[in-house]
């Protein structure tokens, strides 16, 4: 049989000469921002790899060596990027600018879209804590969309933190608290409203924190929704509140915070965020704040970071395109389907 | 990842997903009660694409497909097909709107003896004919029972009464199918209603409108029952 495995295909000219079209922009606006190009090996062991998080990065693909250790395709390239500041820049000074464009391995189904070689373009900022931090990494970010012009893609923001810190403070029970995060990471909001009816029926959640737990589940907008929020609910979302009033107008332009934003990587630990655009139907990436992550690898250093698809900004930029044409058809004239 | 090409970048109403068949009336109700103008896509059984109504009509089983990728910024499913589509963050849940109720049953043929309980005594394991694979999977699983799974297309009644299988799972609606196939329901997996589900982008950008939709069409569901 002369073919690829499914989930891995060739390229040609055109579409290598397209996608490098895509990458070039963000390299010249990323080392404009100090950051510097790094590669790691598509191999590495599997122990380094398990410091991640194990759960959602599953690296899919195993071999052993002749020493009869296990090496895995990466299935992420924070993990990685962390390694190396953790052990070849241990003696150098944070914070750390690196930035890749290099390809990861996942084992997902060979649905469309899904595959299981994808190039990610993405950038690490070790050595910067808060919002401050943040909000350096999302400003190459927002500029790099903007000089591969791609209009009306939106950050969806959100805090990892949150919704345990609001559970804690109007002090829900375990398992309750539990089933409700689960609920969030799995996007089930009929469940969380479930959970949240049946804990207020039983007695242990009073029916103004159920209201406002379910508020809070819903609670979505731009700079302007934190004015009228409720007290407690600003108070847990004072992060992206504060976050937000520092950002410059390219990036708020393009924020929709959403207080029930968890994402699937267990390492992140404060802000997070995905980028949306409105003619693909599903992320074009994201990224977040992972604190905790390098001193799993004995370097505590408070970091953030971005990571995009290749192959999606590729497929954004052509929906662009016909988004816009879309745009100036009447009502009249359905467009083919 | 779909490309979406009947939106005009997240402008005007959600496009909706709705399921033919047993759900299809209670879905159309409720979309109507949401503000949807359903009247050409009640009197036209074989079109599917409704572009000025932002209609889509297709199999029960496709619609978290058409959502999950894009395809649809909303739609209407049991909630067996999302436990079957397995599509997990690629979707929202967002309101059960409590119609369309049927359950997820183990059937054998009737009698004193249960084939399936039989064959698990004396061989370890028994043969289940389904539709629903990862379903009937994950309840063997989770109570311990060893399966074999035999996946089928079509009415799987025929699975238990020939001795295809020892027993099969499927969902039960009022149970007259399976009397008349002289079966059995010999244990229930799971309730199953209809669910709205987003996609998770038009979700993150239409958040308010999809949001105010889910609303109307729970109270559209509530009136209605």
């Amino acid at each position: 049989m002369i073919a690829t495995p499914a989930g891995v295909r060739d390229m040609l000219p055109q579409e290598m000469a397209e996608v490098a079209d895509v990458v070039r922009p963000f390299r010249h606006e990323l080392e404009s921002a100090g950051f510097g190009e790094m590669h790691t090996p598509a191999l590495e062991f599997e122990s380094v790899m398990a410091l991640g998080d194990v759960e959602s990065t599953e690296p899919a693909f195993r071999l052993i060596d002749e020493m009869g250790r296990t090496l895995v395709l990466r299935s992420d390239m924070t993990i990685p990027v962390a390694r190396v500041v953790a052990t070849r820049l241990r003696e150098d000074d944070p914070p750390f600018r690196l930035y890749y464009v290099s390809h990861v391995y996942r084992g997902q189904p060979s649905r469309a879209g899904h595959p299981r070689e994808f190039l990610q373009i993405g950038a690490e900022l070790m050595g910067r804590p808060g919002t401050s931090g943040t909000l350096e990494l999302l400003g190459p970010l927002v500029r790099s969309l903007a000089s591969i012009q791609l209009e009306r893609y939106s950050i969806l923001l959100g805090d990892t933190t949150l919704f345990p810190r609001l559970l804690e403070g109007l002090e829900v029970p375990e398992p309750t608290r539990s089933e409700l995060l689960h609920e969030l990471v799995t996007r089930d909001l009929a469940g969380f409203r479930r959970i949240v009816e049946t804990a207020h029926e039983q007695g242990v959640m009073s029916e103004s924190a159920a209201a406002l737990i379910q508020e809070a589940a819903h609670t979505r907008g731009n700079l302007s929704l934190f004015e009228d929020l409720d007290p407690r609910l600003r108070g847990v979302g004072e992060t992206l509140e504060t976050l937000l009033r520092s950002a410059d107008e390219d990036i708020r332009r393009h924020v929709i915070v959403d207080f029930a934003l968890v994402r699937k990587l267990g390492y992140y630990t404060g802000e997070v965020f995905e980028i949306h655009h409105p003619g693909i139907g599903e992320p074009l990436g994201g990224g977040g704040r992972y604190d905790g992550l390098l001193a799993r690898f004995g370097r505590p250093l408070a970091a953030t970071g971005f990571g995009l698809t290749v192959e999606r900004l590729h497929e954004a930029l052509r929906a662009d395109d016909d988004l816009l044409k879309n745009e100036l058809r009447t009502g009249s004239a359905p467009p083919a389907i | 990842m779909t490309r979406r090409r009947i939106h005009a970048g997240g402008v005007g109403r959600p496009v909706v997903a709705v399921p033919k068949g047993a759900m299809y009336q209670d879905a159309l109700h409720c979309l109507t009660g949401a503000g949807y103008d359903t009247n050409s896509v009640l009197v036209n059984e074989r079109k599917q694409l409704f572009v000025d109504e932002r209609i889509m009509t297709m199999r029960p089983s496709d619609v978290a497909t058409y959502v999950a990728e894009g395809a649809a910024d909303i739609g209407i499913v049991g909630k067996d097909v999302i436990v079957e589509s397995a599509l997990g963050t690629s979707l929202y849940e967002l309101v059960d709107l409590k119609f369309g109720g049927c359950r997820m049953s183990l059937a054998t043929i009737a009698g004193d003896r249960d084939p399936v309980w039989d064959s698990m005594q004396r061989l370890g394991v028994a043969r289940i004919g389904t539709k629903y694979p990862r379903s009937t999977f994950q309840w063997a699983e989770a109570t311990g029972r060893s399966v074999d799974i035999i996946e089928l297309k079509g009415s799987v009644e025929l699975a238990a009464v020939s001795g295809l299988t020892d027993g099969i799972v499927d969902l039960v609606d009022t149970g007259r199918t399976l009397a008349e196939n002289g079966l059995v329901e010999r244990a229930q997996l799971w309730t199953s209603t209809a669910r709205l589900i987003a996609n998770p982008v038009s979700y993150a950008q239409q958040g308010a409108e999809i949001d105010r939709l889910a609303s109307a069409l729970e109270h559209a569901a509530k009136e209605r029952r």
